[in-house]
């Protein structure tokens, strides 16, 4: 009687002590779910708000569920909201951070990929000293360079327009995603790079047909990694992009800023539902490529 | 790398040149950059650049600036309160190390205030901790009557607010890295532990911390950085109010260079920002090296 | 006084598949037992399950004369080694080895005692104060025996410490362990899938196959009388030659015909319960058994030879009458044979083991 290979892999040891002793399991299972509720509250909040009329928002019964939900509210943040130029809503918003995103998703993988393959794959003069200074660059704040920035962009007249918003992304994002790139294909066996180069492949060759073919997960991580930093930023967006042209989260701010006039609540959480799905989506549906890429951000420093 | 022949300068030195683009980037736009915000530091600029040296006469009146201590000292508070994340994190982790059903689930609802714009993170909080129609008036409405959780509103506790929407945000990050680094002990290092008959949290206390004290001095860089740099969910919260108590450096120097068009005092406030980070930076691998030493 | 008696004792993975089916055995005070077996034929979890790591779903463990089945693995007096060491790698040696005593509340003039003896014992008093990742695989291991030996346990596991040595390093712990063993007498279940390691080192073996007791006896026994097919091909290396063939029964003798018409005489061979005339079975000959003609008894060719000189013996890959064989020989023996001849050579017909065709136990 030959034993299943599928079980055999649970044969080794349950891994850790099973918090055998029940009482605290019971514990944990208790603290934890409390803190659930705690993290999951401001979700709730913001769906429930923007199902309510204002008149029950007012009662100030900021759990309760909606006597009559209604997308009212949704509609408002979406067609018709006052968000800064005109009464456009979030629709432009939405469209404008589209615009932006593509642009910086294209250009931040294009050169930062090629750049950590070089690095990686290749001897590059300098190469250790590019990838110090790089880490350096990660690391420096935004306000340091935004005034230069400006005055560059400005000169090449890519100020306040929605490609000059996706020049600075990228130009932010390439510290970091050059490193990250570097240590993926680093893992690359050297073998199957010296085997292409004995196929006649040279750097380009062996980039797009050996090394790119191996690297769909990264590419997913980096694209989830960008498209979340990218469309949840605020003030690259607001310094850099068109009026006229705003991605969504300025505008969100935008809306939910105004000083005049009645503070509509449920439609500021519809605006910021609406600005949130896309990249809660993306959440939901990714999980664990979610985690490496916010972890291989990090692990970095 | 061996030269083929026949082939022209450029596929020769192709991944050299392949670099370049980044490199110069790196050194026009950070470096550079850098190099521009220190120099403009020490002129008498103004709305416009005025090359006339100062010295650090921009320096004195930044520190003079009682908005400037103001924010520098929220800074403090807030980089420590955001420490918060990590402690949180890492008890989190440890709970969910006990192998129970709903793990996927636990992990998913702390993480995913990550995905979320700060701006929303402000915006919600803000939100949550409205006077009469947020939780003030829940807990009023249970019974505690004169309840006060008015925190944005209060020059004392509006920070705290800040901490505890950036906790909010952050701690399902420092959860994944902390679980990456308990997982980090080889299962038969537990079987011995039970043979051994050493209990989980002597487990903890003298083997996983640490193991973690890498992960540990990185969350803290990190969390560090991230203070220095947090904007967006300011100006979503409180727009530095009430009366510039919840200003962050950060904020406090786009306010200069924006509204207030001063960019000497900017540029200083920015050569401050980047000796902090540098400093933290340093800082860390002092204490990576020295710790290495000691092995 | 440190028995250890496994009874009935079943183990499932999840509700249904049987790794371990009522399984018993009956350790003596200051055995070496080794359990042998192929990946996957539960030795491991065996052990794991007498170590208390996993649980049973039937039957009794008992250790040192107590009832430890629903025991936590500290409460049994058992210490273990394992195949990756397991050391406590932010502790020192010195910490490793003194960490469970600690936890004892023992006072730390006994620790420090024990310690720096076991340290002695295994010759790693220089390294005490040094990290896991310091060291050497080697020192590793010791380090990880030290730690389980400074516990004074009344049993004392060990799941594949030598796998992951290299072959000369495993060859000097081997015999490291059998003058352990020797000077400490206390008892020892060792897991592994070498047989050359359960061979040298064990009292007992109890060969595993498919979570059941292929066989449990000594060393000597397992290799002269194997009690099946399993583990006559299991232990032994070259492994042991199997002829198929069929039973003659002629009177008083017994003649083993095999298909291509070879016979031998097994006359002599003491059969449990004899077979009926033209069962099916199978001649299991070891490649010691063939000798250079002595003169007595019929001889065999051997033909289609390829030699392997291995210095003290050599290996001769032929065929007896159709079927491929392994003989092993004294190199002098082979002096002046050609491999292109048919070799002739006698058998040891003491020295044979038949099977049954389809049962695979001995007859």
């Amino acid at each position: 009687m030959k034993i299943d290979p599928s079980i055999r892999s649970q044969m080794i040891l349950p891994n850790r002590l099973p918090a055998k002793n029940p009482l605290s399991k019971a514990i944990f299972y208790l603290l934890l779910s409390v803190f659930a509720v705690l993290f999951a509250m401001p979700l709730y909040v913001m769906i429930v708000t923007s199902l309510k009329s204002m008149d029950e928002i007012r009662m100030g019964h900021i759990f309760a569920l909606p006597i009559t939900p209604s997308f009212d509210a949704w509609d408002m943040a979406w067609n018709k909201a006052a968000s800064g130029f005109d009464n456009t809503g979030l629709k432009s918003g939405f469209w404008n951070s589209v615009i932006i995103l593509i642009p910086s998703l294209a250009m931040s993988v294009a050169f930062s990929s090629v750049c950590g393959y070089a690095l990686a794959c290749w001897n590059v003069k300098m190469g250790n000293f590019l990838l110090m200074a790089l880490l350096v660059c990660a690391f420096i704040p935004f306000q340091v360079i935004m005034y230069p920035l400006i005055k560059m962009s400005v000169a090449v007249k890519l100020y306040n327009t929605s490609f000059g918003v996706s020049v600075v992304h990228t130009v932010l994002a390439l510290p970091i995603l050059t490193m990250i790139f570097k240590n993926y294909f680093a893992s690359i066996p050297e073998e199957l790079i010296k085997a292409s180069r004995v196929d006649g492949g040279r750097f380009w060759g062996t980039f797009v047909y050996v090394v790119l073919p191996l690297s769909p997960n990264i590419m997913i991580v980096v694209a989830i990694m960008q498209i979340t930093g990218i469309w949840n930023d605020f003030l690259v967006g607001l310094t850099f992009g068109n009026v006229k042209a705003y991605p969504m989260t300025v505008n969100l701010n935008n809306i939910t800023q105004t000083q005049t006039g009645v503070r509509v609540y449920n439609v500021y959480m519809a605006a910021a539902m609406l600005t949130a799905i896309p990249p809660l989506l993306i959440y939901f549906f990714s999980g664990k490529m979610f985690i490496r890429g916010i972890t291989a951000g990090a692990l970095k420093g | 790398m061996a030269k083929v022949k026949g082939t022209s300068f450029v596929h020769r030195h192709a991944a050299s040149l392949a670099v370049v683009p980044v490199m110069l980037i790196a050194l026009v736009f950070y470096f550079g950059s850098a190099v521009w915000s220190m120099v403009m530091s020490m002129t008498a600029s103004k709305i416009f650049p005025d090359m006339t040296f100062v010295g650090v006469k921009q320096y004195i009146r930044l520190f003079s600036d009682a908005l400037w201590a103001l924010s520098l000292s929220n800074l403090g508070w807030y980089a420590l309160g955001s420490l918060g994340s990590l402690v949180l994190g890492f008890f989190l982790a440890v709970m969910l190390e006990s192998n129970l059903a709903g793990e996927r689930f636990f992990k998913t609802v702390f993480l995913y205030p990550m995905a979320v714009s700060l701006i929303i993170t402000g915006l919600v909080w803000q939100w949550l901790f409205n006077p009469s129609m947020g939780l003030q008036q829940f807990f009023r409405d249970l019974g505690l009557q004169d309840f006060d959780f008015n925190l944005v509103g209060k020059k004392e506790t509006v920070m705290w607010a800040l901490v505890i929407a950036s906790i909010w945000q952050s701690t399902g990050f420092y959860m994944v890295l902390s679980s990456a680094g308990i997982k980090g002990i080889d299962s038969e290092v537990w079987a011995a532990s039970r043979i051994d008959g050493i209990s989980k949290l002597r487990m903890y206390i003298e083997v996983i911390i640490p193991m973690m004290k890498f992960t540990f001095l990185t969350s803290f860089v990190l969390l560090s950085i991230g203070a220095v740099k947090a904007y967006d969910i300011i100006v979503a919260m409180t727009n530095g109010g009430p009366g510039g108590h919840s200003e962050l450096p950060s904020y406090y120097i786009v306010d200069m260079y924006v509204n207030r068009q001063n960019i000497g005092m900017g540029a200083a406030g920015s050569t401050i920002l980047l000796a902090l980070v540098l400093g933290f930076i340093l800082l860390f691998g002092a204490i990576n090296l020295l710790s290495k030493k000691k092995e | 006084m440190s028995t250890v008696s496994v009874k009935n004792i079943d183990k499932v993975y999840q509700g249904k598949t049987h790794v371990l089916k009522d399984l018993s055995l009956a350790i003596e005070s200051g055995e070496f037992l080794v359990l042998l077996g192929p990946s996957g034929c539960g030795k491991t979890t065996l052990l794991n399950c007498i170590a208390g790591l996993l649980d049973i779903e039937g039957g009794r463990i008992e250790i040192a004369g107590k009832d430890v089945t629903n025991k936590d693995p500290s409460d049994r007096e058992i210490a273990m080694v394992f195949q990756s060491y397991a050391l406590y790698p932010t502790k020192t040696v010195y910490g490793n080895m003194a960490f469970c005593l600690r936890m004892k509340k023992k006072p730390k003039s006994f620790i420090d005692k024990k310690v720096q003896e076991t340290a002695e014992l295994l010759q790693i008093s220089e390294l005490l104060h040094r990290k896991p990742a310091t060291l050497s695989g080697g020192q590793r291991q010791r380090a990880a025996i030290g730690r389980a030996l400074v516990r004074d346990a009344a049993v004392c596991l060990f799941d594949e410490p030598l796998s992951n040595l290299d072959a000369k390093l495993r060859t000097e712990m081997r015999i490291e362990l059998k003058k352990l063993h020797n000077k400490l007498r206390s008892t020892f279940i060792y897991v592994t899938h070498d047989q050359v390691e359960a061979m040298t080192l064990a009292t007992r073996i109890a060969v595993m196959d498919g979570g059941q007791f292929s066989q449990i006896s000594t060393p000597d026994e397992l290799y002269e009388h194997p009690a099946n097919m399993f583990v006559a091909r299991f232990i032994g290396s070259p492994a042991m030659n199997f002829i198929a063939g069929t039973l003659r029964l002629e009177g008083a003798k017994s003649i083993l015909v095999t298909r291509e018409g070879l016979e031998f005489d097994v006359s002599h061979y003491p059969f449990v319960v004899k077979p009926s005339h033209g069962h099916q079975v199978v001649l299991g000959l070891r490649p010691e058994s063939f000798h250079r003609p002595t003169g007595k008894g019929a001889t065999y060719q051997l033909t289609n030879g390829i030699l392997e000189p291995l210095g003290a013996t050599v290996l001769y890959y032929c065929q007896l009458g159709g079927t491929d064989v392994v003989v092993s020989f004294n190199p002098t023996d082979l002096q002046g044979v050609k491999t292109d001849q048919a070799l002739e050579v006698s058998i040891d017909l003491e020295a044979l083991s038949i099977f049954d065709a389809a049962t695979e136990l001995r007859l």
